[in-house]
């Protein structure tokens, strides 16, 4: 393969006008061009507005004031902003561990089992990632109500008083883990499901004549070898769960008396409610830094641990 | 390379069968067969689980105000009360949504897919000056979260291109994807070079390569682009919630998010709104299920 290209190249260049011109065919020119200038205009071009409309005072309608870093000095002091920042990662640090592990359990159950049991399954648990949020979310506010969904039939039939997880300030954010835990549960199982798979099934048939049980197997052989699809998933699920939107917006609002305003939906709120749109940038700005250090945090940790 | 093709596939089934019969006894093979209906039950309950918001959902899309919210809690719905359906058909017009996320979806599908190819073939076999450096920058924007860039471009579309309140504004973020142009990238990476270079010697440019050669190739990687972009698209709730007021463009989410703040107090009209929605959808999922997943086995990782 190697071998063959200079030859063919060198001939091209000599038949074709344009190689001969050095100058690149009208293809690379449209689709270098076209990419260079859309994510130059679509996001470079946003990147950039977003740290500096982070400097100014800005609510559209009056001109915008340079405080410089003042938005950021302001951050410090709003309890809002800190409290959202408490709410995000409380949230992200009960849903990524508990929803990873039952991901990575139900993909290595899902790997053991026969074909036709295993497509079945996988449909299940993948009807609700192609819900769209807004399914999911008018579906369980009215599940967890406690006059038509959940709550009353557990009352009739375990004689149990239980009232809407979702009314309640220490029950509303667990509340909606179950609700992205239910979502994202067949994503990470099949990508888990995936990586299982691809691993050589003579390493299990050696291991099983050594002797070594199910639990073993999976301890000694799937865990090691599916580690970097486990930094990856959990890298994503990270940054994807903070940025979850739908079931703070419209579930409980940030409520009740916040403890669900995430930083996400404050920042939303910062903008669109109180066009604030300064301040929210600043705040944007801030959120990429933050997940820029702590994935190259989790990618330094997974890193050391896994190459000892 | 056996994705969903589980521990026996069809082929290699019939032959892992002989080989086991011919090295296990009898009773060995039940108890292996009783350990595998074992797993099979032991994920039961949590199948359950995961069923049960949907099909309470469809049960209580039929009940009657008075019942949804009845002391004695009723699984079925004593009466088919198809009220609740016809006050949501005729309150808001679900048909136009789902028109218009489709439209939308639509494009945003088939120009991502042209972009992915081209610019996949374009990294994995063209040389130009300051490849690298493009890539690079066009991979740089999967590592920015969404809120980051998300209020300067809203000013972006709003207010320097004035495309508020159009269908552009829905499909222009779409338009390219860096997770589509690198997975094509690599899928390329893996086409010899021979095949495109015997070509370029019959004469060939690069556009006549691309159209005959590397995009029937792609088309594997580029059905699970498709898929992909097909669930962000139509599924997208906050940019539509800022970039539409007009309640005639209105995709099926934002549709849904009306439904559910002007009916709050009907729990049975805001279920069957929610149930119309996902019919389709989950009828669509059943057709396409083995190439939606995968679609998104192949493409491993996506956030």
């Amino acid at each position: 393969m190697i071998a063959a290209r200079p030859l063919t190249n060198l001939v091209s260049r000599v038949t074709d006008p344009a190689r001969r011109a050095r100058l690149p065919s009208s293809f690379v020119l449209v689709a270098a061009l076209s990419s260079l200038i859309y994510y130059v205009i679509f996001f470079l071009g946003p990147f950039i507005g977003s740290m500096v409309i982070g400097l100014f005072n800005w609510d559209l309608l009056t001109t915008a004031v340079f405080l410089g870093p003042g938005n950021f000095q302001t951050m410090a002091r709003d309890d809002l902003f800190l409290n959202g920042l408490k709410v995000s990662f409380l949230f992200v640090a009960v849903e990524v561990p508990i929803v990873l592990t039952l991901q990575l359990v139900l993909g290595a159950t899902l790997a053991r089992m026969r074909t036709a049991p295993q497509k079945i399954y996988l449909t299940m648990f993948f009807l609700p990632v192609v819900t769209p949020w807004l399914v999911a979310v008018m579906m369980f506010t009215f599940l967890f109500d406690s006059h038509a969904g959940l709550p009353a039939g557990l009352r009739d039939l375990l004689g149990v008083h239980v009232i809407n997880p979702l009314a309640l300030r220490e029950t509303a954010l667990y509340a909606i883990v179950v609700v992205t835990g239910w979502k994202f549960l067949g994503y990470g199982a099949l990508i888990f499901l995936v990586g299982i798979n691809e691993i050589p099934d003579h390493l299990y048939e050696a291991a099983t004549i050594d002797g070594a049980g199910g639990v073993k197997q999976f301890t000694k052989i799937t865990l090691p070898l599916i580690t970097p699809i486990l930094l990856a998933l959990s890298i994503t699920s990270f940054i994807g769960a903070l940025q979850i939107f739908e079931p703070f917006f419209i579930m409980t609002e940030g409520g009740p008396s916040d403890a669900t305003r995430t930083f996400s939906l404050y920042l939303y709120e910062q903008a669109f409610d109180k066009l604030r749109f300064g301040y929210a940038s600043a705040m944007a700005f801030f959120m990429f830094v933050l997940l820029l250090v702590v994935s190259i945090i989790q990618l330094a940790v997974f890193k050391a641990r896994w190459e000892y | 390379m056996g994705v969903l093709g589980g521990p026996a596939g069809a082929g290699e089934g019939a032959v892992a069968l002989e080989r086991r019969v011919s090295r296990t006894t009898l009773g060995s093979r039940v108890r292996r067969n009783i350990g595998a209906w074992l797993i099979v039950a032991g994920i039961l309950p949590l199948a359950i689980l995961v069923a049960i918001p949907f099909v309470w959902m469809y049960l209580s899309s039929f009940k009657t105000p008075a019942e949804i919210v009845a002391r004695e809690i009723t699984w079925f719905p004593s009466e088919l009360f198809l009220q609740n359906y016809q006050q949501v058909w005729e309150q808001s017009d679900l048909v136009r949504a789902y028109g218009n996320s489709i439209f939308v979806t639509f494009f945003a599908v088939t120009i991502s897919v042209f972009t992915s190819a081209m610019c996949g073939f374009l990294f994995a076999k063209k040389d130009f000056w300051g490849k690298n450096a493009l890539f690079i920058f066009i991979l740089s924007t999967l590592m920015v979260p969404y809120f980051a860039i998300f209020i300067p471009s809203f000013f972006l579309y709003a207010r320097f291109l004035g495309l508020k309140d159009t269908y552009i504004s829905l499909i222009l973020p779409h338009i390219f994807t860096p997770f589509g142009i690198l997975i094509t990238r690599q899928f390329l990476h893996s086409i010899p070079n021979e095949l495109i270079d015997s070509a370029t010697v019959d004469g060939a440019g690069d556009w006549k390569v691309f159209l005959y050669i590397i995009l029937p190739l792609s088309k594997p990687i580029l059905a699970a682009i498709a898929i992909l972009q097909f669930l962000s698209a139509f599924n997208e709730f906050l940019w539509p919630l800022v970039m539409i007021d007009n309640r005639d463009l209105f995709t099926l989410p934002l549709a849904l998010r009306h439904i559910m703040s002007a009916e709050y107090q009907h729990p049975g009209r805001v279920l069957s709104g929610a149930t119309m929605a996902l019919t389709p959808i989950v009828i669509f999922f059943i057709i396409f299920q083995r190439h939606i997943v995968k679609g998104i086995s192949l493409t491993g990782l996506k956030g």
